[in-house]
């Protein structure tokens, strides 16, 4: 893409040769606005390094005195990159979105659950008031499992065409995750 | 160039300082002083004879019963006059139009004739500092940075920013204080992670933050405190242990405010001694009193000790233990006070706190330094950027009175979030968005900041139309929403009633009339500097008219037309600071149009983009 300011060609939000900033990608792929490459296996940390150097060149701070076109692109691209950050920073969250291509929201999720899973989490849940420690613990282990599970499928997605939808299967681990979240966490 | 200035506006007293010389000082006054009390005085009570005082002037004489002194005016900014009722009250304060509706959405004081609005309030108090900066710098300040406590909700942020815009001032960031005092310190410099807490004890409120250090990051993780807790409350203290002692049991008002003034002259004594004496005289008769630092600090510490329930709430809220926190920064002049030091030192096992920069100067220099360092052009360091997050969660009212959240607190800002509503009855062309913040569950428990009103929406049937609302939360953690109907891509008009505080033609109505005290200093070559910089936005903006009037939406060409028409007759004239506003106004009306022909040219143009939107902020545009 060329600059629209100075007709050079440009990589990223803002342009090296003029320091204009360039409008918000259309449609955009979340990795891509904060310039990750598209994969499931990341560390928090490698997400809060991309996000921290892209709000070095996009943050409002830095157009305070430009235009208000400027100014708004700005906004717009900062907004962006924060989305993004709070949609890929969790490993759960992250792999719903290459499942899915919407970030998670935060109500329940519709995928539908294995009857038996949702009957073994019936369970954990009623006896959860008698017995908190251990029900926590089995939360826990089930959720390793999935977890397990979902780090394999993701995986060998991440190793074949990443551009490809991922594996069928995932989005219904992640909303099993969530399940076993609110046990864990009770 | 003009220099940019940080303003902290504080609740008893305000501040100026810039960086002179790769140095953040205060400014100071003819009399060598920093501090500018935040009082506006009114001798008379009548529209004719409206003589007024700001700062030290307006508290010297506060003590007089021939008019009106306005003190602590930052506690009623942005809120609601039912919120205030008692505070009003104990401060002596009349509120205006209890019981109309206008009375239930603004504040107003009367005094005889005269009514202020805390907005208009603080105004005179920033155009007091921005003079000050003015001829302490030999020049127009470029813009501000101005500080606001970090759990300042929306309708506070918004508040201050009016209280600006009738100031004259161009306000370049809202900065939360802790952070303000962070950044003074350097601490932006500490390794990553670092934990910092903010313990700032003021005159009359108390507050503590904590902040989150990273490269050059600045996160406030929670913030707690008491708006009825300070220095005053040690006054007061001494001054009734002195009042049972020597048997004094009826003081008049004037006695009493005697023997507080002689106690507080004493408590600053007792921060460099050990032993103090008071000198005072109450009817005809001159008492001399001693006041030994062990029984200055017996008194007060249980008022000390009731800081410590919001500094638990605090770590709690970051989820921190005392031992976890890395830096402690002392912010307000009553953290001079060594029993308060010491009460810090203890509770986190010992660490000494910053306390090298005056207390009562560090939020002002740290404003100073980013206002700075968005000049662009610092010589301090370029590589500081501050990260602010929502105090408190933004949400929307949904059937049944229930909060449906649309914004988390604690997200980084600025943030967007959008949400598809429809209509519940056929043929409905409007729809009311009912805007909340806070954390509760129903709407009646959290703050209402505003009705946004969609009209002008296709008639359909009901359930059909899908409108797409978008809010957007900027730098400042100011609400703006903007809307489509994304089926037909008509656009929504929106109107926007705010639920407490000035409407943006309430602000439009107060700056004409504030035209009569526009500055008189003006000066040829920034007049000149107005007109070249009007006409560069005004020839862009009808070149591109010209050549793209098909990416022109229908609301805009009027909008346009108008304001065109205001700027150039506001530019024949000699008023800079219209043309000035008008120019700027101009270039963020056309902001939307100049983006969509930057998108056209590079190809990126599709139906529905959010840039296609007309955007309205609460208030103000």
């Amino acid at each position: 893409m060329n600059c629209w300011r100075c007709h050079e060609r440009v990589q990223g939000p803002v342009c090296a040769g003029c320091g204009a900033i360039q409008p918000p990608p259309v449609e955009p792929d979340l990795f891509a606005v904060l310039g990750l490459e598209r994969r499931w296996s990341l560390e928090p940390v490698q997400v809060d390094q991309a996000w921290r150097a892209r709000s070095r060149l996009v943050h409002p701070d830095r157009f305070a005195g430009k235009s208000a076109v400027e100014r708004r692109m700005s906004l717009q691209w900062t907004a962006a990159i924060n989305a993004a950050r709070r949609a890929l920073r969790d490993p759960v969250s992250r792999g719903w979105y290459l499942a899915t291509g919407a970030a998670r929201p935060r109500e329940e999720g519709s995928a539908s659950l294995d009857p038996d899973f949702l009957e073994a989490i019936f369970e954990l849940q009623v006896e959860s008031s008698e017995d908190p420690e251990g029900v926590r613990a089995r939360a826990g282990a089930l959720r390793e499992q999935v977890m397990g599970e979902l780090e394999a499928r993701l995986g060998a997605w991440e190793q074949g065409d990443r551009t490809a939808a991922p594996p069928l299967g995932v989005e219904e681990l992640l909303s099993r995750m969530k399940y076993l979240d609110n046990l864990a966490d009770a | 160039m003009s220099k940019n200035i940080g303003i902290d506006l504080g609740t008893t007293h305000s501040l100026v300082a810039a960086v002179i010389d790769g140095q953040a000082r205060c400014l100071l006054d003819e009399d060598g002083q920093a501090l500018v009390p935040s009082a506006v005085r009114f001798e008379g009570s009548t529209t004719e004879d409206s003589a007024f005082a700001v700062g030290r002037p307006a508290l010297d004489r506060a003590h007089l019963d021939t008019g009106i002194t306005f003190t602590s005016f930052k506690r009623f900014m942005g809120r609601s006059p039912a919120e205030v009722a008692d505070e009003a009250r104990a401060f002596g304060y009349q509120l205006e139009g209890a019981g109309t509706p206008d009375g239930e959405r603004l504040i107003r004081f009367r005094h005889g004739e005269l009514v202020f609005t805390p907005v208009e309030l603080s105004a005179m108090i920033l155009r007091e500092l921005w003079q000050l900066a003015g001829d302490v710098l030999l020049g127009r300040p470029g813009g501000a940075v101005i500080t606001v406590p970090a759990y300042f909700d929306d309708a506070q942020r918004q508040a201050t920013r009016d209280a600006a815009r009738l100031a004259g001032i161009e306000v370049l960031r809202l900065l939360n204080e802790p952070t303000a005092a962070a950044i003074a310190y350097g601490l932006q410099q500490a390794a990553d992670g670092q934990k910092v807490v903010v313990y700032d004890l003021g005159g009359g409120t108390f507050d503590v933050s904590i902040l989150e250090l990273s490269e050059g990051l600045f996160q406030v993780l929670s913030t707690s405190g008491d708006t009825r807790l300070g220095g005053d409350d040690f006054d007061q203290a001494v001054a009734r242990s002195f009042q049972a002692e020597l048997g004094l049991d009826a003081l008049t008002g004037i006695e009493w405010r005697t023997l507080v003034r002689a106690c507080e002259a004493a408590k600053r004594t007792l921060s460099q001694a050990d032993q103090a004496e008071l000198t005072f005289e109450l009817g005809g008769q001159t008492h001399t009193l001693q006041l030994s630092r062990e029984r200055f600090d017996d008194l007060i510490r249980p008022i000390v000790e009731r800081t410590r329930g919001s500094i638990e709430r605090a770590l709690s809220d970051a989820e921190l233990r005392p031992d976890q926190i890395d830096e402690i920064v002392l912010v307000g002049g009553s953290t001079r006070v060594p029993l308060v030091r010491d009460f810090v030192r203890e509770l986190f096992g010992g660490k000494a706190p910053h306390a090298d920069i005056d207390p009562d100067q560090v939020v002002a220099l740290g404003a100073a330094m980013q206002a700075d360092i968005l000049s662009g052009a610092s010589t301090l360091t370029d590589d500081l950027l501050l990260l602010d997050i929502l105090p408190l969660s933004l949400g929307i009212e949904t059937m049944g009175g229930v909060v449906e959240r649309i914004i988390p607190r604690v997200s980084t800002i600025p943030a967007t979030a959008s949400q598809t509503f429809t209509t519940h009855v056929d043929g409905q062309t409007a729809v009311d968005i009912h805007v909340v913040q806070g954390e509760r569950e129903m709407v009646r428990d959290n703050r209402s900041l505003g009705r946004f009103r969609l009209t002008g929406l296709p008639s359909m049937p009901a359930g059909i139309p899908r409108i797409k609302v978008e809010f957007t939360v900027d730098a400042d953690g100011i609400l703006a929403v903007s809307a489509s109907e994304k089926s037909t891509g008509i656009q929504a008009s929106i109107k926007v009633e705010p639920s407490y505080g000035l409407s943006d033609d309430e602000i439009e109505e107060m700056l004409e009339e504030a035209i009569d005290h526009a500055e008189t200093d003006f000066d040829e070559r920034l007049l000149v500097e107005a007109r070249v910089e009007a006409e560069g936005v005004a020839t862009a903006l009808e070149r591109a008219l010209r050549d793209d009037a098909g990416l022109l939406k229908a609301e805009e060409a009027s909008i346009f037309a108008e304001l065109l028409v205001q700027l150039r007759a506001a530019m024949a004239g000699a008023d800079r600071q219209r043309i000035g506003a008008l120019t700027k106004k101009l270039d963020e009306a056309s902001a939307p149009f100049a983006q969509r022909r930057i998108e056209r040219d590079l190809g990126l143009v599709l139906e529905g983009r959010s840039a296609d939107e007309v955007s309205k902020t609460l208030g103000i545009d």
